[in-house]
């Protein structure tokens, strides 16, 4: 048995924001950030006729403190419905919230002992529905289940990552306008770990028929429509509006796949060197996901090939057009100006050695390991990160 | 020895105390665990093993009996029926997908759930070191 977890329904496309009036709520509880609340908190109250609470606060990085603080609003204001407006720690954020006011009690608790797989009874106790509103194309968080918060209370910060399928949002609106004003690197940074997504999710060892289904599509429509976005948002300052549609429903349908299939190499590397050398998750996932192709690429030959054929590469073998697309994913990552090492991260080498024990067991026991489609173990990881550190190509 | 045994549960102790992958992917857990196979195929008669797993090693495996029975209070009881652990030891399910896959069944509070879940390379481990025990017989 497997399950596949879906919102309720997505809403996309040219003015799918005005969807939301055609709901009625008494109290709406909204989470976002200050930037969000600058740019789009307008377009959203617009068709909105019920009662308003904002909740601006969420740092880049969400933390389990800022989030405890928006549950206590939550539980003052008991609104019937919370929207989410903003990128990946918005989301990420509100799905901390809504756990922590449904149990009041139990404060951090609520998220650190979240039962992945138990019945939370979110609605039933709160009597209140989520709706996503994205506004990077992204972390597909609006339609994920898993998250990752961090814990400052004491002097290292720790990650807590919790989940259940009750936190996939009710509604996920993606209205391609609220994509306008992102700048070229974060269009670059959030396209590529959608991207990555697609290739983790369809590569993983818990890859499905409806996950597949969803991936091929999503990694179509970003291999064709990220560069071309990137291009003329750097050239006119904005991209297309049809092409920034095609790349936020790419994103959706990516954390969509990938949320009921599962994550690989490239993320477990990828939430490890965040964690540990504090490199933005969007900088560093393109090159993660380049490695986990090059490392996964003669277990999974047939799979990659299979992407590679919907970026249009041919062939006369698996291997060989797998290859290809390998070597066009490290193009794709220098047109786009992504680092191609850690070291031009900013990370020094002494920082790198310093920090790399705990990175590879931070990442040995990521849920991305377990469904790496080729084993890793402690060496593995440590030869990885060598490689990673300096930029070389996978050999092994 | 007969899968199932007392012989086996000692057996599984010797080998999780010499593995040092599961030594080093379990360096800091803390929690015990009755492994519950339930009857299924040609196992006619389920059975239960527990273990006591502590910063990478196993300080204790027995076959519980009526003479010997578990503690009273044991933080983890992982089950399934016989095929499925077969399945487990062969690599066709892996620890956390049969829990998704509802092959597994973990009864635990949630806060040791979100424990196990942080814990995902030490159960992966300890699979391998159940699958290397050697001169096994399956019914």
């Amino acid at each position: 048995m497997w399950d596949f977890t879906s919102p309720r329904k997505c809403i996309f496309g040219e003015d799918a924001l005005e969807y939301l009036s055609e709901l009625s709520f008494k109290h709406a509880f909204i989470v976002t950030d200050p930037l969000m609340r600058k740019l789009h908190l307008t377009a959203v109250k617009e068709h909105l006729t019920c009662e308003i609470t904002v909740f601006d606060e969420i740092p880049g990085e969400p933390t389990l403190q800022i989030v405890q603080k928006g549950a206590e609003l939550m539980i003052k204001t008991t609104p019937d419905v919370i929207i989410a407006l903003g990128g990946g720690s918005v989301l990420d954020a509100a799905k901390g919230m809504w756990p922590m006011w449904a149990n009041p009690d139990d404060g951090l608790d609520a998220i650190e002992g979240l039962d992945p797989f138990g019945s939370l009874e979110l609605r039933e106790k709160t009597n209140c529905k989520l709706i996503n509103i994205p506004t990077t194309s992204g972390t597909g968080a609006d339609v994920t289940w898993a998250t990752v918060l961090t814990d400052k209370s004491s002097d290292m910060d720790r990650k807590a990552s919790f989940g259940n399928r009750e936190l996939v949002a009710d509604i996920t609106i993606l209205d391609p306008s609220l994509t306008k004003t992102m700048p070229v690197k974060l269009i670059a940074g959030t396209g590529l770990d959608a991207m990555c997504h697609a290739v983790d999710g369809y590569l993983s060892t818990w890859r499905n028929d409806f996950s597949d289904a969803f991936l091929r599509h999503a990694f179509k429509l970003l291999w064709e429509n990220l560069p071309i976005a990137v291009e003329e948002a750097q050239e006119k300052g904005e991209a297309d509006s049809e092409i920034r549609e095609k790349l936020h429903n790419a994103s959706t349908m990516a954390g969509w796949g990938f949320g009921n299939s599962q994550i690989i190499l490239a993320h477990s590397l990828g939430h490890s060197i965040g964690a540990v050398y504090k490199v933005p998750h969007s900088v560093v996932i393109g090159l993660t996901c380049w490695y986990s192709l090059s490392y996964n690429k003669d277990t999974e030959a047939e799979r990659i090939a299979e992407l590679a054929r919907l970026a249009g590469y041919t062939g006369s073998s698996d291997e060989e057009i797998a290859k290809k697309l390998i070597n066009g994913f490290k193009d794709l990552l220098k047109q786009l100006k992504m680092p191609l090492s850690l070291k031009e991260m900013d990370i020094s080498k002494e920082v790198f050695e310093e920090g790399l024990d705990n990175a590879i067991e931070y990442a040995l026991n990521d849920s991305g390991t377990l469904s790496n489609p080729r084993p890793l173990d402690y060496e593995d990881y440590e030869r990885i990160f060598n490689y990673l550190f300096e930029g070389k190509e996978i050999d092994f | 020895m007969l899968y199932g045994s007392q012989e086996w549960a000692e057996a599984l102790m010797k080998v999780v105390n010499e593995s040092e992958g599961y030594e080093k992917a379990a360096k800091n857990w803390e929690g015990d665990f009755i492994f519950e196979t339930l009857p299924d195929g040609a196992l006619t008669e389920g059975f239960q093993i527990y273990c006591d797993l502590w910063h990478g090693k196993c300080r204790e495996a027995y076959l519980i009996t009526s003479d010997k029975p578990a503690p009273d209070k044991v933080e983890y009881t992982y089950s399934s029926k016989y095929s499925n652990w077969l399945k487990l030891f062969d690599g066709k399910i892996g620890p956390l997908k049969g829990i998704m896959q509802r092959k597994f069944k973990v009864d635990c509070s949630a806060k040791s759930m979100a424990k196990l879940m942080r814990a995902l390379k030490a159960a992966q481990e300890l699979v391998a070191c159940t699958a290397a025990v050697e001169n096994v017989e399956y019914p």
